[in-house]
């Protein structure tokens, strides 16, 4: 979220830079997957940071500004590393309507739904993963950064459309992982058997 | 308010539920989503995505103290940050002039302090120039050298060669060190011999080095010899040749030098 124009950042970089070092991290360890890379990424992002902060000019565009080093440090990391993101190119990041879900289950048994959470949020882990690298970027920009559309328009240096396409298309790989897994698991044809707002038992 | 259908309000479902369309279009997909239970269903398929996502922030470490202190200590480091290639240029410009000022410095002190073969010519001069050149009066070498060492905190060797004759001894100071004055009559010509617990190494004036290490030079007219013998250092001004007093020196250091290998 911007910095509120009565509320700017006062003082130097590392007061600055502390005030956004949660999401950083976040956002870090979904990408590397573990601690130490994460750290490093962080720690690049903030050498980039402090060198050029001059550079930063309005206050406000911080966060935004920081998540776009965090993309380039991480994008330089993926390239050292020989991994491939899968990037999609301009020309294909138009709209398209996503796969129909089934009606979603609506379990109420506390027991079940725990155990339908823990299922439900390794499908979304690996579905996200899955995800092109510029959609995950932007699902991942806005999740664990916390970053506004605009925001994210920034720190991936494309048009605020383009960013609501991307993040539509990766929440609809999320929507169709969960309902897979639900239709995998059962759960689905269930439900659609018991009376329609029925719980799952 | 023209209303949306099915395809136009499916892909602005995401931003609706993140309050991020504008005031019309939040509007225009609301009442969609109230008419559209595919529309509903899909949101509720968001919502549970997002319930998801919200534990998976939970489940995700915030930055440690370790790294707060990385990030803290960067912004110290880079505050006068250079780049890496300036900053090796730097750092060896600078190593340059250090070593520069460094030889400047060694060679200042060197030249500054060294003594001018002048300054024993001048004092060849004004000792000849006066009615009594010698303290000591001896034509025996041996005789020389024993006043001379209850004199000096050193024992000069008094040279001894074919040709010359030693007139007598004195003392003097040059440049502001104790220093044996031994005047010779040489081929006829007066000859004065300087000794000197000083190297005459870094003695300045000479052009030339001769046999036996033997440096020659001029000044004001005179020739100069100058070698080192015995741990001391000796100049010898001549009023006559170069060739003259060149056979003194080199016949005196040789002289000298086998008598301390002796």
């Amino acid at each position: 979220m911007p910095w509120p124009s009565h509320h700017q950042p006062a003082g130097g970089y590392s007061e600055r830079i502390e005030r956004y070092l949660d999401p950083l991290h976040r956002t870090a360890f979904r990408l590397t997957g573990n601690r130490a890379d994460a750290e490093d990424l962080v720690q690049e992002t903030c050498v980039r940071a402090c060198r050029s902060w001059t550079q930063l000019r309005d206050p406000a565009g911080a966060r935004g500004w920081l998540f776009q080093i965090l993309r380039s440090a991480w994008l330089d990391q993926l390239r050292k590393t020989a991994r491939r993101p899968h990037l999609v190119p301009m020309e294909q990041d138009t709209l398209h309507p996503s796969a129909e879900c089934p009606p979603l289950p609506n379990v109420t048994v506390a027991s079940e739904r725990r155990k339908l959470e823990q299922a439900f949020d390794e499908e979304v882990l690996a579905a996200m993963n899955d995800l092109p690298e510029e959609e995950r970027l932007a699902l991942m920009f806005q999740v664990f950064g916390d970053l506004s559309y605009r925001e994210i328009s920034e720190a991936l240096g494309c048009p605020l459309g383009t960013v609501m396409s991307r993040l539509h298309r990766a929440k609809a790989a999320l929507r169709s992982s969960l309902s897979d897994y639900a239709t995998r698991q059962g759960i689905v044809r269930r439900i659609e058997n018991t009376e329609e707002g029925g719980s799952y038992a | 308010m023209r209303k949306l259908t099915c395809a136009e309000a499916e892909p602005l479902l995401e931003a609706f539920q993140a309050n991020e369309l504008d005031g019309v279009t939040s509007l225009a997909v609301q009442e969609h989503v109230e008419e559209c239970r595919l529309c509903q269903n899909l949101m509720r398929w968001n919502a549970e995505a997002d319930a998801s996502l919200r534990r998976l922030i939970a489940a995700t470490p915030a930055a440690s103290s370790t790294l707060r202190e990385r990030v803290v200590a960067i912004g110290r480091n880079e505050r006068h940050f250079i780049p890496a290639t300036f900053r090796h240029r730097a750092l060896a410009l600078a190593a340059a002039i250090i070593g520069l000022l460094a030889v400047a410095t060694i060679w200042h002190s060197r030249t500054s302090r060294a003594p001018d073969a002048m300054a024993f010519v001048q004092n060849h001069i004004q000792t000849l120039a006066k009615a009594e050149p010698v303290e000591f009066r001896t034509s025996d070498p041996a005789e020389a050298e024993e006043w001379l060492r209850t004199r000096l905190p050193f024992a000069p060797a008094v040279p001894r060669t074919d040709g010359s004759r030693l007139v007598g001894a004195r003392l003097c100071q040059i440049d502001n060190r104790p220093v044996a004055f031994l005047l010779y009559e040489h081929d006829g010509k007066p000859l004065s011999c300087f000794v000197s617990a000083d190297s005459q190494r870094r003695l300045r004036g000479f052009d030339a080095t001769a046999a036996n290490r033997v440096r020659l030079g001029t000044c004001e007219g005179k020739n100069v010899a100058a070698w080192d013998a015995d741990h001391s250092g000796y100049v010898v001004v001549g009023d006559g040749s170069r060739a003259s007093l060149l056979a003194f020196a080199s016949q005196s250091a040789a002289q000298i030098r086998d008598g301390r290998e002796n």
